[in-house]
């Protein structure tokens, strides 16, 4: 149902991630912990999407 | 697609002051890694949401 790529990055999304890991090393031990939380929210937010979305796939 | 799937449930939002008090505690390496590995996982979300969305059947809005 779901392609087995979206499970892997794309060579964009690669790259974007070295980059981010490259901006991450400029922040300080606060500014990371924020970062850290804020993604964390983002993910469960998709999560809900993701949930709501295969709902939907299942019904006919 | 519901407006509600944009907000945290209840659980998540107890899961989301756990985490807060848990990254109390956590070095700044640590905190480093994780995010690294949150924002990977967010984007691997993210191609399975626009995966998702490119098989769902388009709804009328409202």
């Amino acid at each position: 149902m779901i392609n087995n790529e979206a499970f892997n990055l794309s060579l964009e999304q690669k790259f974007q991630l070295q980059c981010l890991q490259q901006e991450y090393q400029e922040l300080d031990r606060e500014q990371t912990v924020n970062y850290l939380l804020e993604t964390m929210q983002q993910i469960m937010v998709r999560d809900n999407l993701i949930r709501d979305l295969m709902k939907n796939s299942l019904l006919p | 697609m519901k407006p509600e799937s944009f907000d945290l449930t209840i659980e998540q939002m107890f899961e989301f002051r756990r985490m807060q008090d848990a990254t109390a505690n956590i070095s700044q390496e640590q905190a480093l890694e994780l995010l690294v590995q949150a924002s990977r996982l967010l984007m691997i979300k993210s191609n399975v949401i626009r995966d998702l969305m490119r098989q769902a059947p388009l709804e009328p809005l409202g």
